[in-house]
């Protein structure tokens, strides 16, 4: 009696579950006329912008990094052009899941898709290196006057990730910097470290790894990097750059890698890194744009992207920045909503034409080519 | 000897104030620092803080948190009756046949539900409903917060229902009422101070709950939305958005969130402290 009754409930649950499944996929997707965009408005937005209010939400999410500019794009966009985006910032990870879940219309990620990803929905998929940012090396040490900017090169920053310079006044720093080389102190370094999964993670050891010939394994790249300098004991983790930033902040004597627009806002310093021309170089708009132009990155924003990381990061030129990390926008290039199409080929030429002189502290806007590449997916996204 | 027994007494009692002010110290410590920095910022938005959107990195202005206010009381306003519903008839049915197995069932789930992290709860619905749906949504957010918070309510209604005395139901029995009218005008009426504890803190718990929503309302923070099928923000989110953020005008506006998130907090504990103190049967 007992097990039969179970037994029916067991069915009853599933039963409802399955109808309430069916119901919502079977229901619209989201509450969207269709009457606003006709035939004719499309005919026309190739000459001019039609004052249409788009009934449309464009939802996107990912990167982390971008939200603070997308936050200034969508408020500046949504007051010139009426047209509503949201963004969500869930990492790059989980906004690339969503996107090809459908559930949202754009993802920013900051690695672009990987060779066996573009091959997968080769032809159907966009993407564009739309924005840059870089990482800075940050440094807290007394005894360095303020207005000294510390210099450091690829292979020593490996050896204090991997342990084997142990002091700050260790000669190789010393002969970096030989102006303020008796004012080294002769305490411990203590390396900061992200403990989350990250780009900024992924970028530092790409450059490690390129800039040191490998000398810094290519199994030590990565979002998350198990740090040989761990062992030592000096080193601390922390989450994401603002803990970073604040351990930093805090503790004397510690060294880290955090996004470039902590750096600023939190007074930092910051140091100067040898790029691959033999110049110590600082993050600055220009240093950064010059590693943009310099890599060679492709022509077509149906191409593969998935080595542009790579090719930016120690870029060739004299004033290339070399830890810079470009930020990728993939888009589809069918959209089954017409008013969607619209609306989103709107956004882009918009941050090609007027965004891009809206540019917050820390991102930097890319050069002539990576605006082409914008107008030119805005050209090819088609209902 | 009877000296050394009122110092035993007095040392006991340091002993334990000093405990006790140690144990409370970080809650009077959290309530100060979050008012502190948040109700300057409120202050300062003046009442712009509850009609604008939120800031961008580079605005002078304060901002509000309209889009999320708006958002969190049309959550709450969606997931608390569903909540109080469901958790109200299942705990009578539990209190009423405790042998039944379709009570010992619902007696087993929801105590499980609330051993289940609630990012799980989130990740649940976002496959279920969201990707569906094809869009985030209020109503999400809502089902993934009547999940959280039902265990909470089911908890609460039948720890109150099981404290009435048995004598209780002995007498209406005796008086040839039936089961229904004995829940409706005997159990109810003796519990209805417990019953506003059980909404307000489950109104609570929704209020708070941050992990529930990651994956499923949207975070639409450019204007205040009103719809059921499209995406919305709430409090709780944005103070876990912005306070990570570098700028300066967004962690103001998470400081003011939290603020009055906290404020609704107090006055709901109160409430409750106030409801609980006058139970009588």
């Amino acid at each position: 009696m007992n097990r039969k009754a179970l037994v029916t409930i067991i069915i009853a649950i599933i039963v409802v579950a399955v109808l309430s499944y069916l119901f919502i996929k079977t229901a619209p997707p989201s509450a969207s006329p269709q009457t606003t965009m006709t035939q004719t408005t499309r005919t026309t937005i190739t000459t001019q912008t039609p004052q249409t209010t788009y009934n449309v939400i464009i939802q996107g999410a990912g990167s982390s990094l971008v939200y603070p500019q997308l936050n200034e794009w969508i408020q500046l966009f949504y007051s010139q052009k009426g047209i509503k985006v949201s963004y969500q910032s869930v990492g790059s990870g989980a906004g690339l899941s969503m996107f090809f879940q459908n559930v949202t219309d754009f993802a920013c990620s900051d690695p672009p898709l990987s060779r066996d990803m573009w091959l997968k929905y080769n032809g159907s998929v966009l993407q564009i290196p739309w924005l840059a940012g870089a990482v800075a090396i940050v440094y807290n040490v007394p005894e360095i006057p303020s207005n000294y900017i510390l210099k450091l090169d690829g292979s020593v920053l490996a050896d204090i990730y991997k342990g084997s310079i142990v002091y700050w006044d260790d000669p190789r720093i010393k002969s970096l910097n030989t102006d303020i080389a008796n004012k080294l102190p002769h305490e411990e370094i203590r390396p900061v470290y992200r403990t989350d999964a990250s780009g900024t993670t992924e970028v530092f050891t790409t450059f490690l790894y390129k800039s040191t010939n490998g000398s810094w394994p290519k199994d030590l790249v990565g979002k998350t990097v198990n740090w040989p300098v761990i062992s030592s004991g000096r080193s601390v983790g922390s989450k994401g750059s603002e803990g970073v930033t604040q351990i930093v902040m805090q503790t004397q004597y510690t060294i880290g890698y955090v996004e470039w627009s902590y750096a600023i806002l939190n007074n930092l310093p910051v140091a100067a890194i040898k790029n691959a021309a033999g110049v110590f170089v600082t993050p600055s708009n220009s240093s950064i744009i010059a590693s943009l132009e310099k890599a060679t990155l492709p022509q077509s924003p149906l191409s593969d992207f998935s080595e542009d990381a790579y090719q930016i990061v120690y870029a060739p030129g004299e004033n290339s920045y070399p830890i810079t990390a470009p930020t990728h926008i993939i888009l589809w290039r069918k959209y089954g909503d017409s008013t969607k199409a619209l609306a989103i080929k709107e956004f882009l030429k918009w941050v090609a034409e007027e965004g891009y002189k809206h540019i917050i502290q820390g991102y930097v806007a890319p050069p002539e080519n990576i605006r082409n590449l914008l107008i030119g997916a805005a050209n090819i996204i088609s209902s | 000897m009877y000296k050394w027994r009122k110092a035993k007494d007095r040392i006991f009692f340091a002993v334990i104030l000093i405990l006790s002010i140690i144990a409370i110290t970080p809650i009077i410590h959290l309530i100060v620092v979050t008012l502190a920095n948040g109700l300057s910022v409120i202050l300062r938005a003046g009442p712009s803080f509850f009609t604008s959107i939120p800031p961008t990195p580079t605005s002078k202005e304060v901002g509000g948190i309209a889009p999320s206010l708006v958002g969190s009381l049309m959550l709450t306003a969606l997931a608390l009756p569903i909540t109080i519903v469901i958790a109200l008839f299942s705990s009578i049915m539990v209190n009423e046949f405790p042998r039944n197995p379709l009570s010992i069932a619902v007696d087993v789930v929801a105590k499980s539900l609330a051993s289940i992290p609630t990012i799980a709860v989130s990740m649940v619905v976002y496959l279920l409903i969201v990707v569906p749906m094809r869009t985030f949504s209020t109503l999400a957010g809502a089902v993934a917060l009547t999940i959280v918070s039902l265990p909470y309510a089911y908890t609460y209604f039948s720890t109150y229902l099981r404290s009435v005395p048995e004598i209780y139901r002995e007498a209406a029995y005796s008086i040839a009422m039936s089961r229904w009218e004995t829940i409706i005008r005997i159990f109810l009426p003796i519990i209805r101070r417990g019953f506003l504890v059980a909404v307000l803190m489950t109104m609570a718990r929704i209020l708070g709950e941050t992990a529930a929503l990651l994956f499923t309302v949207g975070r639409y923070r450019i204007g205040v939305s009103t719809s059921i099928l499209g995406p919305t923000d709430a409090l709780p989110l944005l103070i876990f958005d912005y306070i990570l953020t570098p700028y300066r005008n967004f962690q103001e506006i998470a400081w003011g969130a939290a603020a009055l998130l906290l404020l609704a907090y107090l006055i709901i504990f109160i409430a409750t402290k106030l409801a609980v103190r006058e139970v009588k049967l």
